[in-house]
């Protein structure tokens, strides 16, 4: 095995405060949090915010290019030969850096006024922050095992906050389906990185990618793709395994906006654009990713059409989104597939939060047809959702225009024309319901007072009895706040939305002038180029655009016919209960997914599910550390709790010290 | 297939010779307290026998100073640094049967005298051990004592103390002894310079891990540390300040044959990584959970984790030095602690008793001189100028920073910032005036421990002034 | 490895030496009989010997066997010592249970 070095190895101390900033930030949090009380937010908030200031400071280091080699790599810790651990901050790296502490710093300052009131508003924020280092060190990672403990932590923080509100049973089950889900993925990529070590013998990138075209035959270099591949799925909601995503809903919806539209679910596309080298020699690969992508894209946009939880309509959009930039990096368009992460992070949570200061404002409701007429009340809210309707659907001039484009256009390139037609359509498909959500919510009249029966809505559509406990608790909450009456949302909620607006529109414009475009000129030296089958499309770039742009326009036009004129508008109460009364079953019950997912892992999985939840909820709802936390030497009565006097417990002290003790000295000993 | 062991000749058993003479005292004691009738003058005759061995013994260590010697075919290696340690041992010895006159009743002591004197014949051997079976004879003989000493006493919380030991440490025993069968496994031989000499191989890395594991519980690094606390506060106040002392000399000698003469230069780092890591959790875990200690053995006992992890990270590199300095730094810790300890044992009437950290209250005014001592002792623990605590700790941050380790270094200094503030939550509850009927004052009768507090009060103050020579006698690794 | 005449696999006896050492770790801490915890490390220390005494044929050295010997005895020194605290501790006791002598702890 020949050592490749990964960047410029230096001392960049800003690059350490960049990633341990969150999670000093956590640990405060945590600690002080009954002490901070409201301060927790802007704490919270104030971190990340200087974590983004020290990302964009370190600019340059990123970006600086030196004898082949690109980015700031700084080392750590080396611990045998080929088992180095480091950061590396290149300008793949920068680019997701950017967007989770920016993103993630807006998202944090609208938390302050979305949770405000909630009685673990602080531990909140040390979940958020814990959630923002979990993924910084997936992405800062120089290496495999870095990736898979950065991937294992999102995981985690993604189950505590889906379960922040663990008197809701239903967000405790989607809590557990998303961890038993990820930690599936996770098996995936512990897999990948276990071939690796013993076929490669080192975890570092560098070496891994200079090596891996003697160490692997191209079956085993499909095996570790595939492998790899089953993270990325389970991560960013990939068929088959994309089902937890919508009952992820179940979070607070920064939560939402933060880690299932923005940042978390876009992990597998950061892996696989990281892992580029690896897909580019492997061209099964490639195939397999770009199918499933484009069957995640229709899957979702298809299931989009059918639903009425406004966050979910989002889940299901983001879901299809994913399937897009998973298409791209499959077939090898890698920079048009990061240029749709970096789009749909600014559109996807500008619809989020402005979908969240509706819920906020509606005391809870997330029905659109208990919506309608929301556009004279919450014009801010309005005007936020329309440009993030207009980007989604690639409206020129809007930012995913440029990144839709690019993706459908780099298919062509690669010679994926199947692939192609699907995503054209895909976005006829999206565009109809993106639009359909925003006549059914803003136009026509409030239907917040009519009965529910009324509009057909017997019990929840998906029929899960935590839905049904969902929805008397909400119930519950809205008598409590009185009637379900709208109010303008307090700036601190709507800055953050207000910042995003001009990204979502503008961000896109990097993408404008082709080959030299600056995004094209900013990736050229991170990924290789892609063995292209077919270099020149069939057709030309503009005639692709036009091609989309009518599928769009048509169905545009569609949702307008079937919920934006005036007729439909004047009816919307009976045609909506006629809708929810005729929806396709197929579609209600989500092509089935879940049960067929429910029999072959979730049932098998329930009772380490179960145990879990018996483990780790009572520690998160008692919260006895936070007791403790009240002293100032409260870690000495933790170590003291630790004592209990009992001789069986040391003994099993002593047990799981022998335990770390075995396991280093098998591993060194295997070493040699 | 190591060489045929020679017969046995004079110079090996004068290797042994301290080691005898202790345990011929300890035989000596209990013949002669078979013709003595009741009385206090028991406790006495007992303990002044045992004296008188120790000091014996003290001075045919002294002699074996500079004479190096593989005795038994490198069972037993004479002269080295396990001079030092063994005279550090029997120092502590003679301290601990002085702090309250022998353990146990007056019919006891001639037995729990024995006893004593027989353990510390343990830790001697494994100072000087040069074999596996020589580790596990002496570590067993050291501990089937302590098992004994603990419950020697009619207090429930002693008994329970000496059933936790017993079957903690037995299982610890367990580990040490299956490491030991996979270090044979891989070398072929039972003694420690044959484990360099072998190719590495798993068998020899896991035997070393769980090897590792027995003497980090003999030296009570977190988390092999949890017997320490309760054990330390339910034993007698003499077996307490006994342990503190003997088993870590015993434990250490070990530890440095292993780490500097046992492991290929090649694999010693990462087969010694864990050990500088538990050492650096103890002086963390052991500082913060001494924060919160009422009762005054159970405070020593968790300082005495951290203080332990300091003396571990001197050896961090297996610098040349660093074995020196782990050595002064232990025999700084025999002074300071032994003299806290007998401060202790004069603020009790009864020496099985305990004491709680209220009845240092206002001391300065009651009792000024052992106020003094007290803080002193105190200075030196928490690693302030001019006490052997503050140099021995310099010592090993030069040494631990000289070999690479900051990461040690820094958590070295943070457990002594958190250690300061244990420490001197007691200082200043002696120099607080309180009213002295809310202060449960007692005085022992016992005038010896006076004599440990000169002693030890000077060696601190020695040591901390002029610590190059002393350093300087230590011999070097190898 | 000096050849040796195994009938079975020297890996036969070192596994099944292991398995009798987890299963004396095992009984130390699930057991709440303080007499069978002490048989559980004897366990610990016979499947030590085991292992001691199969490399001492392994490579034809009796020091494994001497210090199997040195282990019985020491085990058998451990066992009176460990009675004894036993009847000691449980003297009043109804029941035999460690788990009912915690009054040292914090």
């Amino acid at each position: 095995m020949t050592h490749t070095p990964l960047g410029i190895e230096g001392s960049y101390p800003l690059l350490y405060l960049i990633w341990l900033l969150p999670l000093a930030g956590a640990v405060i949090l945590w600690t002080f949090g009954p002490q901070l009380r409201s301060l927790g937010g802007p704490v919270g908030a104030a971190l990340v915010g200087t974590a983004f200031v020290a990302a964009l400071v370190s600019w340059n280091d990123a970006t600086q290019i030196s004898d082949k080699l690109g980015g700031a790599h700084a080392p750590m810790v080396s611990w045998l030969p080929g088992f180095a651990f480091g950061l590396l901050f290149d300008r793949l790296a920068l680019v997701w850096t950017l967007i989770i502490t920016g993103v993630g710093f807006l998202i944090h300052v609208y938390s302050i006024g979305y949770m405000s009131g909630d009685r673990a508003f602080a531990r909140f924020f040390a979940f958020l922050n814990f959630f923002v280092f979990a993924m910084l060190t997936l992405v800062l990672s120089d290496n495999f095992v870095g990736l898979l403990i950065g991937w294992g932590l999102v995981g985690l923080a993604s189950y505590f906050l889906i379960g922040f509100w663990f008197e809701r049973p239903s967000a405790v089950a989607a809590a557990r389906k998303a961890f038993v889900i990820n930690v599936l993925g996770d098996v995936g990529i512990l897999f990948a990185v276990i071939v690796i070590v013993t076929k490669v013998g080192s975890i570092g990138y560098g070496d891994v990618f200079g090596n891996a075209a003697q160490a692997f035959t191209s079956g085993e270099l499909f095996v570790v793709c595939l492998a790899l591949f089953v993270g990325c799925a389970a991560k960013s909601a990939q068929v088959p395994l994309h089902t937890w995503l919508p009952d992820a809903m179940e979070g607070p919806t920064p939560v939402s906006a933060l880690i299932h539209a923005a940042t978390m679910v876009t992990a597998g596309v950061y892996l696989i654009a990281r892992c580029a080298p690896l897909w580019t020699a492997s061209a099964e690969a490639r195939e397999l990713v770009g199918v499933i992508g484009a069957l995640t894209a229709i899957a979702g946009a298809v299931l989009g059409i059918a639903q009425w939880d406004i966050k979910r309509i989002l889940a299901y959009s983001t879901m299809s989104q994913i399937g897009y930039m998973i298409m791209a990096v499959g077939v090898g368009a890698f920079s048009a597939g990061v240029l749709h992460f970096l789009t749909h992070a600014f559109f996807k949570a500008e619809l989020f939060l402005g979908a969240g200061i509706i819920i906020h404002n509606l005391a809870d409701e997330q029905d659109v047809r208990r919506m309608g007429g929301l556009r004279k009340q919450m014009p801010f809210a309005f005007i936020a959702m329309l440009v993030g309707v207009l980007a989604i659907c690639g409206i020129p001039g809007f930012s995913g225009y440029f990144s839709k484009d690019a993706i459908l256009y780099g298919t062509l390139q690669h010679g994926h024309p199947i692939l192609y037609a699907v995503g054209v359509i895909t976005a006829g498909i999206t565009a109809y319901y993106m639009f359909r959500l925003l006549f059914v919510t803003f136009f026509g009249q409030f239907r917040g007072n009519v009965d529910a029966s009324d509009l057909g809505i017997r019990h929840p559509d998906s029929g899960t009895p935590g839905q049904a406990a969902r929805l008397a608790h909400e119930a519950e909450e809205r008598e409590h706040h009185g009637s379900g009456h709208a109010h303008a949302p307090a700036w601190i909620m709507s800055a953050p939305v207000a910042v995003l607006i001009p990204f979502s529109i503008g961000i896109g414009w990097l993408a404008i002038g082709g080959e030299n475009s600056p995004w094209q000129t900013f990736f050229a030296p991170v990924f290789p180029a892609a063995p292209a089958t077919a270099d020149v499309a069939p057709i030309p770039e503009l005639l692709s655009g036009v091609i989309v742009l009518v599928v769009v326009a048509a169905g545009i036009a569609l949702a307008y016919l079937r919920y934006g004129t005036k007729a439909a508008l004047g009816a919307s109460v009976a045609r909506l209960r006629a809708e929810t009364m005729k929806m396709p079953p197929v579609l209600v019950n989500r092509y089935y997914f879940d049960a067929a997912i429910d029999a072959l892992f979730v049932k098998p999985a329930a009772a380490a599910g179960r145990f879990f939840g018996s483990f780790v909820d009572p520690v998160v709802i008692d919260g006895g550390v936070r007791e403790v936390a009240h002293s100032a030497t409260w870690l000495g009565h933790l170590f003291r709790s630790f004592q209990t006097g009992l001789v069986r417990g040391y003994a099993l002290y002593l047990v799981f010290g022998v335990a770390c003790f075995v396991v280093y000295y098998a591993v060194i000993g295997a070493g040699k | 297939m190591s060489p045929p062991i020679p017969y046995v000749n004079s110079a090996d058993l004068h290797a042994l010779l301290p080691t005898t003479v202790i345990a011929a005292a300890g035989l000596l004691a209990l013949v002669v307290d078979l013709f003595m009738s009741a009385g206090r003058a028991r406790r006495w005759i007992a303990v002044a026998i045992a004296a008188a061995g120790l000091v014996i013994a003290g001075v045919l260590t002294a002699q074996q100073y500079g004479h190096s010697y593989p005795a038994f075919g490198g069972a037993y290696m004479q002269g080295g640094f396990a001079v030092v340690l063994g005279e550090i041992a029997i120092f502590a010895t003679l301290v601990s049967l002085g702090l309250g006159i022998g353990i146990g009743r007056d019919d006891q002591v001639a037995g729990t005298t024995a006893i004593v004197l027989w353990s510390t014949c343990g830790a001697l051997l494994m100072a000087g051990a040069g074999n596996l079976m020589m580790i596990f004879l002496g570590l067993e003989l050291l501990s089937l004592g302590l098992y004994c000493l603990c419950a020697m006493s009619v207090r429930s919380a002693a008994r329970e103390s000496g059933l936790k030991y017993l079957l903690l440490s037995s299982m610890a025993s367990g580990f040490l002894l299956y490491g030991m069968a996979l270090l044979f496994g891989g070398t072929g031989s039972v003694a420690l310079a044959a484990i360099s000499a072998a190719p590495p191989s798993p068998l020899i890395a896991l035997g070393a891990g769980l090897f590792l594991v027995g003497i980090a519980f003999k030296l009570s690094l977190v988390p092999f540390h949890s017997w320490t606390p309760d054990v330390y506060e339910g034993a007698p106040l003499s077996v307490t300040a006994y342990m503190s002392v003997v088993t870590k000399a015993g434990a250490l000698g070990v530890l440095g044959r292993f780490a500097y003469a046992a492991l290929p230069p090649a694999t010693a780092n990462a087969i010694l990584l864990p050990v500088w890591t538990v050492a650096a959790i103890s002086m963390i875990v052991g500082n913060l959970a001494a924060l919160q200690q009422i009762d005054m053995k159970r405070l020593l006992a968790y300082s005495g984790i951290g203080q332990v992890g300091y003396i571990v990270a001197a050896f961090a590199g297996q610098t040349p030095l660093g074995l020196r300095y782990a050595i002064f730094y232990l025999a700084a810790y025999t002074f300071m602690n032994l003299g806290a300890f007998a401060v202790v044992a004069l603020m009790l009437k009864d020496a099985d008793g305990s004491l709680g950290v209220g009845a240092f209250a206002g001391l300065a005014y009651r009792r000024p001189w052992l106020a003094a001592a007290m803080t002193f002792f105190l200075l030196s623990l928490a690693g302030l100028p001019p006490t052997a605590g503050f140099t021995g700790k310099i010592l090993i941050l030069a040494s631990s920073v000289g070999a690479g380790y900051w990461w040690l270094s820094v958590l070295l200094i943070a457990g002594t910032a958190i250690s300061v503030y244990v420490y001197f939550k007691i200082v200043r509850a002696m120099f607080v005036r309180v009213d002295e009927a809310h202060v449960r004052a007692e005085r022992s009768t016992n005038p010896l421990p006076w004599i440990s507090i000169a002693v030890c009060a000077a060696a601190v103050f020695v040591l901390g002034i002029y610590p190059l020579a002393p350093s300087d006698i230590i011999p070097l690794a190898k | 490895m000096t050849p040796s005449a195994f009938a079975v696999p020297i890996e036969n006896y070192i596994g099944l030496s292991a398995v009798i050492f987890f299963l004396g770790v095992t009984g130390v801490i699930v057991r709440r009989n303080p007499l069978i915890m002490l048989m559980s490390i004897e366990l610990m220390f016979n499947a030590a010997n085991l292992a001691l005494i199969t490399f001492a044929k392994a490579w034809v050295n009796a020091a494994g066997h001497i210090f199997a010997f040195l282990v019985i005895t020491v085990a058998a020194a451990e066992a009176a010592i460990g009675l004894a605290i036993v009847v000691v501790v449980f003297r009043r006791a109804a029941h035999v249970d460690v788990d009912e002598i915690a009054t040292l702890h914090g």
